[in-house]
């Protein structure tokens, strides 16, 4: 989907980050998303790969034993411990719950406005069919994080055979529990669909280069020029966090599958009364229109969501349209912003865009012919 | 000519969680049994559901200690208990008393079905072992009716007697293993679920078949007519024999990985000979690691980048099979005589 440029109301006028210096490369929060250990030891063998002038790269393997293990965790869900109440829970013994706290001491403190991490890459993976997600949550929109991710978007077009996708959340900072929230500013690539615990070259791929042009865009930010950007309205999906969970026994086993239809349908058009699931006699589950006529599924079908620990089923989400401000990076500038968010769009009207073009096709004819 | 003579079939188990981490098993055992498919299909046989390997299913990992499906050779299963011993070895011996023993021509299970998935693009594959013409021809049977259905399916030979056999389908009088993929592990896809719920039927069905063929034959011979012919008529059978090698790279490949970068030229291309040439895997330092033709050209890859095939208790690397053509007899019941 290309970004519209100066639409009504973008706010033109420049807002001002301090500059983004020093960058936290993490790798295997999850244990099993091996992809992102490889990527991660790949990047610290080759460091010419994500050095760009006037930025650290640090990197971290957030969860060792469970990258050992090859399993998503060992205790608790690393990616669900870094909300302020869990940081500051000096109760929790869980091994994930030390990691986090350990992880935060290093590129945090999340609660300080110069953190040693200005900006934080979380690299993962899913079962789920959501090609280059760059994921961002932040209470109201974080310019910095939109602009890397719109970055990475236009950067990898036509260059990638999966299509890239943004997916923002709105959350209040303190409650997020999720790893970039630690450091000034940060986005997590998500990629998929690749089964946990190995590696397909394809998604190493795709992660490779998303990290790439994460870099590229920090590296952007940085130059300190008002017109390091203009001002855009930036197309993405936004998580309401609503999640309709797959039918399941007391301890834990699936009784229905993902409906066919809805199976690898992550980003396209749900309404009301569309199958999701079927049940064990093969009887079909519909939407039932909770959060709205026509919503976008996200993680279909993802492992980790039939795990009470990471959060049952998959999510809804409206498509939004954020205005992003050019930004200036300058000493003086915020450590971070926090930009109104618009209501969401109009569903149906993206929905008859997104079903008059499958972004998976445009990506592999534009790969194949690059 | 020679016939393969067997006793009914009474009892048949599918066996699911072999792995726990492979959830289409359990989900394909629970539709079965809630929906009394057993007593549709199979109206004479006393069918029923196991599950492996409940600790690692409950925990959604492969195996807890070791893999399971490689402890049932004859020679684990007669080892002395202990204490130390790995969780699934013991597993093991208690399922050789539940479902076999594989020591005795008459185990407690006519019929072993043991229902798995492969993060590997093998498709429907059907695992049979020795020179037992009644799974083969079973296999057989129900690959042709699994291609009418629009599933194509392949058999996988092993060739290794049932003593030998490490597998847990080898505990029963006969047994196949159903092995679907491509899936991811911890999930269940419709399509990968329905296709292993299809299998499975066509196959209970099959022995079925098998038992009212021998009570037709029973009555025919008592009222002097002829029997009607044979429910598997025996002949030449193609399957693909697994060669029992395994392809890895190098090993140790890299700091906390195990698996290996399965090149993009060999990534979800089983079944499709080997050439000369073609990626094998990427190692981190850049080399492409080809296939030199050591095992020939007329080899095709198997487990390519199964997620499993990563520790030693399972095997690390990909397997290699070669088409050939096994002969079977055709295959009758017979009733003890009253």
């Amino acid at each position: 989907m290309a970004s519209a440029t100066a639409a009504a109301g973008a706010g033109a006028s420049p807002v001002r980050l301090r500059p983004f210096k020093r960058v936290a490369v993490v790798g295997g929060t999850h244990g099993n998303e091996t992809t992102g250990v490889y990527a991660l030891r790949r990047f610290q063998k080759h460091p010419e790969l994500l050095a760009r002038d006037g930025i650290d790269v640090e990197y971290c393997l957030a969860n060792p034993k469970a990258v050992r293990e090859v399993r998503r965790f060992v205790d608790d869900d690393l990616n669900r411990q870094y909300s302020m109440a869990r940081l500051r829970d000096d109760s929790l013994e869980s091994y994930e719950s030390v990691r986090a706290k350990l992880i935060e001491q290093r590129f945090g403190p999340k609660d300080s406005d110069r953190p040693h991490a200005d900006f934080l890459v979380d690299m993962h993976t899913t079962t789920s069919r959501m090609g280059i997600t760059m994921i961002f949550e932040s209470q109201g929109v974080d310019p910095a994080a939109l602009y890397v991710a719109k970055e990475v978007r236009r950067m990898l077009a036509g260059r990638t055979s999966a299509p890239v996708f943004i997916l923002f959340a709105d959350l209040e900072r303190d409650g997020i529990p999720h790893t970039p929230s630690i450091a000034r500013s940060g986005v997590a690539i998500e990629v998929g669909p690749v089964a946990q615990g190995l590696l397909r070259s394809d998604a190493c791929e795709w992660m490779e280069q998303a990290a790439l042009a994460v870099m590229d865009a920090i590296a952007r930010l940085n130059t300190g020029e008002a017109t390091a950007s203009e001002a855009e309205a930036v197309p993405v999906f936004q998580n309401s966090r609503v999640k309709v969970p797959c039918p399941a026994g007391e301890d834990g086993s699936p009784l229905a599958v993902f409906h066919e239809r809805l199976q690898d349908g992550d980003y396209r058009p749900l309404r009301k009364g569309d199958p999701i699931f079927r049940g064990l006699d093969g009887e079909v589950i519909e939407y039932d229109g909770r959060l709205g006529d026509t919503v976008f599924p996200v993680f279909v079908n993802e492992a980790a969501y039939y795990l009470p620990e990471s959060g049952l089923g998959f999510a809804l989400c409206h498509h939004a349209t954020l205005p992003l401000p050019p930004i200036v990076t300058a000493e003086d500038g915020a450590a971070r912003l926090s930009l109104p968010v618009p209501p969401a769009d109009d569903a149906e009207a993206v929905a008859a865009a997104i079903e008059a073009s499958d972004p998976w096709e445009a990506a592999k004819a534009a790969a194949a012919t690059a | 000519m020679a016939i393969q003579r067997v006793r009914p079939f009474r009892r048949a188990a599918v066996v699911f969680a072999t792995h726990g981490n492979e959830l289409a098993g359990p989900f394909v055992a629970m539709q079965l049994e809630e929906q009394d498919r057993f007593a549709e299909v199979a109206p004479s046989m006393e069918c029923s559901c196991v599950e492996a390997n409940p600790e690692a299913h409950e925990q959604r990992v492969r195996f807890v200690d070791v893999d399971l499906n490689r402890q049932f050779s004859a020679e684990v299963l007669a080892s002395p208990a202990s204490p130390e011993e790995p969780r699934e070895i013991a597993l093991a011996k208690a399922l050789d008393k539940a479902l076999g023993p594989k020591s005795s021509a008459s185990p407690a299970q006519d019929l072993v079905i043991d229902l798995h998935t492969t993060t590997s693009n093998m498709g429907m594959t059907l695992v049979v072992q020795d020179m037992d013409s009644v799974s083969i021809g079973a296999c057989a049977a129900v690959k042709e009716e699994l291609g009418a259905d629009g599933i194509p399916t392949r058999i996988l030979w092993e060739r290794t007697t049932r003593e030998e056999s490490p597998y847990l389908f080898s505990l029963g009088r006969h047994g196949v293993l159903v092995e679907v993929g491509p899936i991811a592990t911890g999930i269940v896809e419709a399509g990968v679920v329905a296709d292993m719920r299809e299998a499975t039927e066509r196959l209970l069905e099959f022995f079925q078949r098998l038992n009212d063929h021998g009570e037709a034959a029973r009555a025919a011979e008592a009222e002097g007519r002829e029997a009607p012919p044979p429910v598997w008529g025996g002949g030449p059978v193609e399957v693909y024999e697994d060669l029992g090698i395994k392809v890895a790279p190098p090993q140790p490949l890299e700091d906390d990985v195990a698996m290996p970068m399965f090149h993009a030229e060999l990534q979800d291309q089983d079944w499709v000979p080997l050439r000369v040439g073609q990626g094998l895997f990427e190692l981190p330092c850049g080399e492409v690691i080809t296939y030199k033709g050591e095992h020939g050209d007329d080899v095709v890859p198997i487990f390519v980048n199964e997620a499993g095939y990563q520790n030693a208790s399972s095997g690390v690397g990909f397997g290699l099979a070669r088409k050939t053509v096994v002969d079977t007899l055709p295959v009758v019941v017979e009733f003890e005589r009253s």
